[in-house]
């Protein structure tokens, strides 16, 4: 159990600017976690994320609304984070071609990568966008409201990949969502910022961590 | 698509030789005794392709560092940074002895720099793309202010001359002036296409720059350092010259149907340097020369007006 340990995170703290909103925040990232983290508008949810990116070196966060510029095929805009590593032609190792397929193949997108990205759905879309997450290989994968904006059908869609590359890769996961109930499908840990100014977290009762957001709200 | 990236490659590039052949030859009728080509058809042909690379490779730069289709060295401020620079050159009516139009040339430079550096100095104050787009704006409006003061109080020869100037012209320059404009425009073309990668993430806004692990502030820097040494030199020594920017990067986007910088960044020169030279041709196939801000403001609009109408641009 205690080799399953990616980032232990204790007594964090989390604010704008001079004001701090959470204190104490506690709770460990083990692989093949899949962490819902709810709190309402404005808890401190993207800040709470951010704080984690800067922690290690391994993590990625996707971040909310990226725009679907046209001009981009999915295979183009996958391949935009790998640019680092590319050379000037923008080619990259035969390892990591090999990472982005797999990654590419994970994520159901093999038919769209000639796509223009401004053709894909809202739900392609945020799939290309953790493709990408996984070609870099990270160990956290951090999304910033991935199901915000999706219709159902692609909701459930954009977390079942969610959970199934925690199962699959052993990487941790760890999304921020309004959509609470289809969240909890996917979920295999809740982290909650709620409105009475303290955070809760669990993996057993997740059920009731969720409920405990409004709690203390006048 | 490969191959239909190369037609039009090919067809760019013949277009431009065309337009070259144009420029040097036919234009004033019959042809031209050789020190006229080497004197004025040559360095004019080649002061309009510098001034087509230099303003259009800005504007592609500009436009995805601020994610604004219509972002342009003419809208950040800093041509009017050099329009005040040649202002202040010609109306306050310093008589130093230097000729006029190198005394315009250097006063412009120092103008477009200094609101560069301001720019540059600021941007790292603005959390964001937009801000600092706002405070471009502000910086050409109080430009825009301060030239009918120092009009106000200018002689009518000195106002002349202010006058030439701000309408823009790719004639009169010498070949030392061709030499140093095409100087500033081989280091902000090198600095430009060793941007393309992180250009192209830019785009994808600054969170998404971040999570690319690039530096959100360093490319911007890095584009506004080539676009302000091009369109420094350029604004100097041909005055404002705007459209082209904005223009040319759609066109060539359009045109090679992609947004990626490393197709789309030669593409937009080239495209460019065809603007400039239609545009000098127009302007003085009538019997009397017609500004080239007026010929460019007159094409421009109609096709930016039109792109607009007809998709999304960005």
């Amino acid at each position: 159990m205690i080799n399953d340990l990616i980032l232990k995170i204790r007594n964090l703290e989390i604010g704008y600017g001079k004001e701090t909103l959470y204190k104490g925040i506690s709770f460990d990232i083990r692989k093949g976690d899949c962490i819902m983290l709810c709190g309402a508008n404005g808890s401190g949810k993207t800040t709470l994320l951010k704080k984690i990116t800067s922690l290690c070196d391994n993590i990625i966060m996707i971040p909310a609304r990226i725009p679907k510029v046209a001009g981009f095929t999915t295979g183009e805009y996958i391949r935009l984070i790998c640019y680092k590593d590319s050379d000037a032609r923008g080619r990259l190792s035969a390892e990591q071609e090999d990472m982005l397929k797999d990654a590419i193949r994970m994520m159901s997108l093999d038919k769209l990568t000639d796509k223009d990205i401004s053709l894909l759905s809202d739900g392609e879309f945020q799939k290309a966008g953790i493709a990408s997450a996984l070609a870099r290989k990270a160990t956290v994968i951090l999304l910033d409201e991935p199901t915000a904006f999706l219709d159902a059908e692609n909701r459930l869609s954009v977390l079942n990949a969610l959970n199934g590359i925690c199962k699959q890769t052993g990487c941790a996961i760890i999304f921020s969502t309004h959509d609470l109930n289809d969240g909890l499908k996917a979920a295999t840990k809740v982290i909650a910022l709620c409105a009475d100014g303290h955070f809760r977290c669990s993996s057993e009762n997740m059920q009731e961590t969720v409920n405990g957001i409004f709690k203390g709200k006048v | 698509m490969k191959s239909r990236k190369r037609i039009i490659w090919i067809w760019v590039a013949g277009l431009l030789t065309l337009a070259i052949l144009l420029a040097a030859d036919l234009s004033a009728g019959g042809l031209p005794s050789v020190d006229i080509l080497k004197h004025l058809r040559l360095p004019r042909a080649v002061t309009a392709i510098l001034a087509g690379i230099a303003l259009s490779l800005s504007g592609a730069q500009m436009q995805s560092i601020f994610h604004n289709p219509l972002a342009d060295p003419y809208i950040m401020g800093i041509s009017a940074g050099a329009a005040l620079g040649a202002a202040v050159a010609t109306l306050t009516g310093t008589n130093n002895g230097i000729p006029a139009g190198l005394t315009i040339a250097a006063s412009a430079s120092s103008g477009a720099l200094l609101s560069a550096i301001i720019i540059l100095a600021v941007s790292k104050k603005f959390k964001n793309a937009g801000e600092l787009l706002i405070f471009g704006i502000m910086m050409s409006f109080i430009v825009n202010a301060t030239i009918p003061i120092l009009q106000a109080g200018a002689e009518s020869e000195s106002l002349k001359l202010y006058y030439s100037w701000s309408s823009g012209s790719f004639s009169n320059t010498t070949w030392l002036q061709t030499a140093m404009m095409l100087t500033a425009v081989i280091i902000g073309t090198i600095t430009a296409l060793f941007n393309t990668k992180e250009l192209d993430i830019i785009i994808f806004g600054d969170d998404f720059a971040s999570m690319a692990g690039a530096d959100p502030g360093r490319i911007r820097m890095t584009a506004l350092i080539s676009s302000s040494i091009m369109t420094g030199t350029i604004t100097a020594f041909c005055g404002p010259i705007g459209f082209v920017g904005i223009i040319a990067p759609h066109i060539a986007g359009y045109a090679f149907s992609t947004a990626s910088h490393r197709t789309k960044l030669p593409g937009t020169m080239l495209t460019g340097s065809i603007i400039c030279i239609a545009a000098d041709l127009l302007s003085r196939t009538g019997e009397t020369p017609i500004p080239i801000a007026s010929t460019m403001a007159f094409v421009g609009i109609p096709v930016v007006v039109y792109m607009l109408l007809k998709r999304p641009i960005i």
